[in-house]
């Protein structure tokens, strides 16, 4: 549930990032806007390479020396106090991480030090940012019985030893320790089986509802979103093209990409066997002239395939990427 | 997938390793290194061709005992009165012979031992592998020294076949890693879970992939191989005409470390054989980042 | 509610939370090492028996069993001179304490008996009649002295090189450490050897390398005293800098590739979002992670090394195995020969057995590992 209500602790606007690639710009990110709440969760949904990770990078200052963001800015708001992310200096940039911005990658096995025992990676981070032992290691112990786990055995515990279910929870775990404001989630529920999955997700749920940390969560698994989100975003080709809630975005979505996406998971209930958007993502060195999408959308007029990428249009209390469709709409008179 | 390759558009990423016939074609990009490294190669062997064939025993002059360079003997001369400079061109051939033979040698025994553990996987690959380990850890020099005094070894053949069969573990070793990566490469898996039979698979997707490594293992085989000569000759085991291991060890029985003017008859073999090593180090090198273009950005 | 115990040495100080929470820890507890390491000991030791014993019939194969092999031709030598073939194997029997017209699977048992007793028969020439172990005992610790101070400075400083030209990839240091190592590594260790006694120590005479001979200098008695002891330093710098110099390289390089692909990794990322700082990140993420696949190398290196003291202690007329080795070529002692092959492997299976066992504490994924 949204509400305009909740002050904004993560407010983006505008992102703008590019590759150097030899010769090439590959524009992993153009025009990207979001704003969250505290206790809120936004979805970034998308496929592969569309982009998401690149933003949730940006977001923590992490992007690879061969990226620049060309433009836009990042802002966290904590205690009142706005700070620009992408004005930080190192020293400040690392005071901000994980103290008020903390990141659970995928693949929980690469975020963990595998020389090091889980409890060894809650001191260090501890020891960071001067928090001292005594109040880290009950709060860090509270933290794993939190995620379902025993903290005495996991404590001393290398991550090799651990299943992907329970490190990931180790790295929630860890991410909520300097009780953040916001936690960029990155594909949380990828390479765990179904019912961890679920166990996962519950978990988070419970975390956000006891601390009202806000959640960004990047995941191509309408899952996950249809679980955790109160908005939605879709991407595809590095820009935002359909923003509004979970409900609206999901239930009903309008752009005809988020549609494409909507048809092909198949659906437990129903006998409609699940289709796909024909052809493949663009390569974002490469992008088509006019909208990305129009050499896979159904409703692609010649408008769409000449000029800039379409501006993101208001229909109700959403935004489209998509003139064809506002047009549709406006002439159903509803969104349907 | 590590985070990095994520981000990057799936394009650039999966640009797969330079195969050997495109890498051939690509001159310009064996770089600096590469080319004074095939430059110096190619001239080692047309000089050493023409010493071996083309010119004759130089003469022993007792007039001209342990000179310094001069005009009429460039590189000075050793402890008989023999032109240094006319030595060194003629002592390249053997060397050459016998690091290329050796080095083919092991680097046949290694791929072949390498890539029967790396496929067969399992007992095989075990087995494979801990003789390999065995071989290694031995001290092979000493063994290979003892072998040598022991028993005879006077044609530049046989001397190459004993350093290839103490030579080969070390590239084994280096195959087998390689050919176990390549092996659980997708298109590999792919091709076998196909049910492809096991020589297309060896012929079309393996062979192709690890020639070029093959190649690179041969030279680090010549490099060691003249190594071991170097040593072999040391210790007066190598009963061969004057190449330059065999001038390097007389020269050094004649304690010409401790007269300057002699040390002439010692450097001019020893910088001949580090600058062999040095050609073949510097294609090797050059090769490595000719095959795998990931490899370039990361040297 | 249950309180976790450390095991193991603990010194900090209990909790002093005034609120007890349900899990709060009075202390943390602490990673159990002991046990997995002695099972890793044990089957290092397990690998280092069998591959000592398949070393030892290699030698005897070459030694005795082959067509034209040594052990015949001296015997037949002695005939020639004129003893006759009783008191020629008699007096084989007696240096080498196997019966060497018995059957050959005999000798092998024989000489198997003898190993395990520790006796590797007698010199035949450089000194009849001493016992080869005997004449190994002295050496083989000077040899180990200066081969050991050797590995262990080019283990460190190629290390710190090559972590330096990770960080600096591509920077003009990088190019430096990267190229010059390449080309150390590719100039054999004797000829560094000779190039350094040459020019540092004639040319430039700035060692005084003749003086420098011998394990340490004549007018020095050995024992536990300072002269002894720094006498025996500097005699050792010669050859040590030659092993350093000819393995400095190889360690550099593999240090250097190792950390690029570390820091390559998720993990390191990872650390830098939980705003770790750098310096803790380099030590307890990059060195730690980027060591481990070197400490496998440090076998083959120890072996290397070893080989090339047989040169390097002749160059710089250091009384080690090398040197005896050396001799025992040049006239063609075998059991001398024999007893090195097999002192060499000894040392060298030990001391990868202890690079093993370092590797087991140092990475905790190979403790859980069930097979080797």
């Amino acid at each position: 549930m949204t509400s305009l209500d909740a002050p904004k602790v993560l407010e983006v606007t505008d992102l703008g990032v590019e590759y150097r690639q030899q010769d090439r710009a590959v524009h992993a990110v153009s025009g990207l806007s979001l704003a969250l709440g505290q206790g809120e969760t936004i979805a970034l949904i998308g496929e592969s390479g569309c982009g998401k990770t690149t933003a949730a990078l940006a977001i923590l200052g992490m992007l690879p020396a061969s990226a620049t963001v060309v433009s836009g800015a990042v802002t966290i708001t904590t205690d009142g106090r706005a700070t620009d992310m992408l004005g930080l200096a190192p020293r400040e940039l690392r005071a901000m991480r994980w103290q008020h911005v903390a990141y659970v990658p995928q693949g929980s096995i690469s975020a963990l030090n595998p020389i090091q025992t889980v409890g060894r990676h809650f001191q260090q981070t501890a020891q960071a940012h001067d928090l001292p032992r005594r109040e880290a290691e009950p709060r860090a112990y509270e933290l794993l019985a939190a995620v379902h786990l025993e903290p005495d055995r996991v404590w001393t515990s290398y991550p090799h030893e651990l299943s992907g279910g329970t490190r990931q929870r180790v790295v929630i775990a860890l991410a909520m320790l300097l009780e953040p404001e916001v936690i960029v989630l990155d594909e949380p529920t990828t390479a765990l089986d179904v019912i961890t999955q679920e166990a996962v997700l519950r978990t988070l749920l419970e975390l956000q509802a006891a601390t009202g940390v806000s959640y960004l969560a990047i995941t191509h698994d309408l899952a996950v979103a249809t679980a955790m989100a109160d908005e939605v975003i879709t991407m595809y080709a590095g820009r935002g093209v359909e923003y509004g809630t979970a409900e609206q975005v999901l239930d009903g979505p309008l752009h005809p990409y988020t549609r494409g996406l909507m048809r092909s998971m198949p659906s437990v209930d129903s006998d409609l066997v699940a289709e796909t958007i024909g052809g493949y993502p663009p390569s974002l060195s490469a992008l088509p002239p006019g909208c990305s999408f129009h050499p896979r959308c159904p409703l692609a007029e010649d408008s769409c395939r000449a000029g800039g990428a379409p501006e993101l249009l208001a229909v109700d209390e959403r935004r489209v990427a998509c003139p064809v469709i506002v047009e549709q709409v406006a002439a159903t008179g509803g969104t349907r | 997938m590590s985070a990095t390759e994520q981000l990057l558009p799936v394009d650039v990423v999966a640009a797969p390793p330079g195969g050997f016939a495109k890498a051939v074609g690509n001159v310009r990009e064996l770089g600096l290194g590469g080319m004074i490294g095939l430059g110096g190669l190619l001239l080692l062997v047309v000089t050493s061709a023409i010493g071996r064939f083309l010119t004759d025993t130089p003469p022993t002059d007792v007039e001209a005992i342990l000179q310094s360079p001069s005009l009429h003997h460039p590189l000075g001369t050793d402890f008989t009165g023999r032109d240094n400079l006319l030595l060194v061109v003629r002592g390249g051939w053997d060397m050459l012979e016998l690091a290329a033979v050796a080095g083919v040698l092991m680097s046949v025994i290694a791929v072949a031992i390498g890539m029967l553990g790396a496929f067969s996987g399992g007992l095989v690959d075990r087995v494979t592998v801990r003789m390999t380990d065995l071989w290694l850890t031995i001290p092979r020099l000493v063994l290979l020294l003892v072998i040598a005094s022991l028993f005879p070894f006077d044609s530049t053949f046989a001397l190459a076949v004993l350093i290839a069969v103490f030579g080969w573990p070390y590239l084994a070793r280096q195959v087998h890693a390689q050919a176990l990566s390549l092996r659980r490469r997708e298109h590999v898996e792919a091709a076998r879970l196909l049910q492809l039979r096991t020589s297309h698979i060896l012929l079309r997707y393996l062979l192709p992939a690890m020639a070029p490594f093959v190649v690179i293992s041969t030279i680090t085989g010549m490099t060691a191989a003249i190594y071991q000569q170097v040593v072999l000759a040391f210790f007066g085991l190598v009963p061969l005409e004057d190449n330059w291991s065999v001038l390097f060890s007389v020269a050094y029985g004649q304690n010409a470390i401790y007269l300057p003017a002699a040390a002439w008859s010692l450097f001019t073999p020893v910088a001949a054989i580090c600058f062999l090593q040095f050609c073949l180090v510097l294609t090797s090198r050059s090769l490595e980042g000719l095959f795998d273009p990931r490899l370039r950005s990361a040297r | 509610m249950e309180r976790s115990r450390p095991t193991g040495d603990d010194p900090r100080s209990p909790s002093t939370d005034p609120e007890p929470r349900a899990a709060a820890p009075h202390r943390a507890a602490r990673p159990k090492v002991a046990r997995p390491l002695l099972k890793l000991t044990a089957r290092s030791l397990v690998r280092v028996l069998v591959m000592l014993f398949l070393v030892a019939t290699v030698t005897f194969v070459a030694i005795r069993a082959m067509p034209g092999n040594p052990v015949d031709v001296w015997v037949q030598d002695l005939q020639d001179s004129g003893l006759t073939a009783e008191q020629a194997q008699a007096q084989a029997h007696r240096v080498l304490k196997i019966d060497v017209d018995a059957s050959l699977w005999s000798q092998y048992v024989d000489y198997m008996n003898n190993l395990a007793h520790g006796d590797l028969g007698d010199s035949i020439i450089l000194s009849p009649g001493t016992p080869v172990t005997e004449m190994l005992s002295g050496r083989l610790a000077w040899t180990l002295f200066s081969v050991g101070i050797g590995l262990i400075l080019a283990f460190v400083i190629g290390l710190y090189l090559g972590g330096v030209a990770a960080y600096r990839r591509g920077g003009w240091i990088d190019r430096i450490i990267t190229n010059g190592s390449a080309v150390m590594d590719a100039i054999p260790p004797v000829l560094t050897g000779i190039a350094l006694a040459f020019y540092v120590g004639v040319v430039w005479a700035l060692v005084p390398i003749q003086s420098l001979r011998g394990a340490y200098s004549p007018d020095v008695q050995p024992g536990f005293n300072l002269d002894f002891m720094l006498s025996a330093l500097a005699h050792v710098i010669a050859p040590a800098t030659v092993y350093v110099l000819a393995t400095v390289g190889s360690w550099a390089l593999a240090m250097r590739s190792s950390a690029l692909s570390v820091l390559n990794d998720d993990y390191v990322a990872q650390a830098r979002a939980r705003g770790l700082s750098e310096r803790t990140i380099r030590v307890a993420f990059v060195q730690r992670n980027a060591r481990l696949p070197l400490v496998t190398g440090f076998a083959i290196t120890m072996g290397f090394v070893f080989s090339g003291s047989i040169l390097v202690e002749t160059i710089f007329v250091y009384p080690g195995v090398g040197q005896l080795l050396s001799d025992a070529l040049a006239r063609r002692d075998y059991t001398v020969m024999q007893g090195i092959v097999l002192a060499t492997t000894v040392t060298v299976l030990i001391g990868t057995a202890i690079a093993d066992t370092l590797n087991g504490w140092l990475d905790p994924r190979t403790r859980t590992e069930q097979d080797a």
